[in-house]
């Protein structure tokens, strides 16, 4: 159970990083096929952008929360702490964005999002497999987010050695700064 | 039978235990007097092996994640929790 929740107690640094910029080259490549871009943190819609565009996008919303956790880490740790650990550990916890951005590519997904689309433009009753279709995809993602959550602050957490209040305060602190910031942006 | 478990700390109070003999089990010698344990000895069973795989390591905590199916970070914040332990342990030594 641990490996699920806290993988980084077992993986990190260079090997974790290879398997997250992997991942986050797929995600680029899952969201370019289905005309859609990263255009929040942790928002995605769609867009006509290039492949190129796609994949700076997704960089920079790894890269800036890495980034953020790694200079809060250094603020509160007491151990020496390496940039490559930070950098590989958040890289890792993309994995979970595959999760959510891969069902977006089925077409039950993508059928039931236009039913839904065009019965609020019309204003008439959506048809109920859509509206299964929909709830069971947002369950999945709810699901797939809380992970997300939790594999990055654990990155934090192994990377810097921190732990207790101040570290989930300083997480969550990152976590609420980027979500604004990148709304604003 | 068990193995038995070396104390370091007071059942009844949680006090720091010190040795007063030291017994040669060849010559049935037996030495008395009021002797301080060292801080390594009173780190847990845990702690200690992990010292003990540190040194057979040459101190390469790469190795050692290696060899123990953990990941760097991991093996380094150990080993920064036994120095905090060890330094609290000489702390309290000081103090009494």
């Amino acid at each position: 159970m641990n490996r699920v929740f806290n993988p980084f107690r077992y993986i990190a640094g260079g090997k974790a990083l290879a398997i997250g910029i992997v991942c986050i080259i797929a995600s680029s490549l899952m969201l370019y096929s289905g005309g859609m871009i990263q255009d929040s943190f942790l928002h995605i819609g769609y867009a006509d952008a290039s492949l190129l565009k796609v994949f700076a996008v997704q960089c920079l919303w790894w890269l800036a929360p890495a980034m953020l956790l790694y200079l809060s880490g250094l603020a509160i740790t007491k151990s020496k702490i390496r940039i490559i650990d930070i950098l590989g550990t958040t890289a890792f916890a993309q994995i979970i964005l595959l999760m959510i951005i891969a069902p977006m590519l089925l077409p039950a997904v993508q059928d039931s999002t236009t039913v839904l689309l065009s019965s609020l433009q019309s204003g008439t009753e959506p048809a109920t497999k859509a509206m299964i279709s929909m709830i069971a995809y947002g369950i999945w993602t709810t699901f797939a987010l809380i992970l997300y959550y939790i594999w990055n602050y654990n990155a934090f957490a192994v990377s810097c050695n921190v732990k207790g209040t101040k570290a989930i305060l300083l997480f969550i602190l990152v976590q609420v700064v980027l979500t604004i910031v990148s709304n604003i942006l | 039978m068990a193995k038995k478990v070396f104390p370091t700390v007071c059942p009844s109070c949680g006090g720091v235990l010190r040795v007063e003999s030291l017994h040669c089990s060849e010559c049935e010698t037996t030495v008395s007097g009021e002797f301080e344990v060292h801080p390594l000895l009173r780190l847990t069973a845990e702690e200690q092996q992990f010292v003990l795989a540190f040194i057979r390591c040459s101190g390469s905590l790469k190795q050692m994640a290696a060899d123990m199916g953990l990941s760097y970070p991991t093996v380094r914040n150990i080993l920064d929790s036994i120095i905090d332990n060890i330094k609290k342990l000489e702390n309290n030594e000081q103090s009494i």
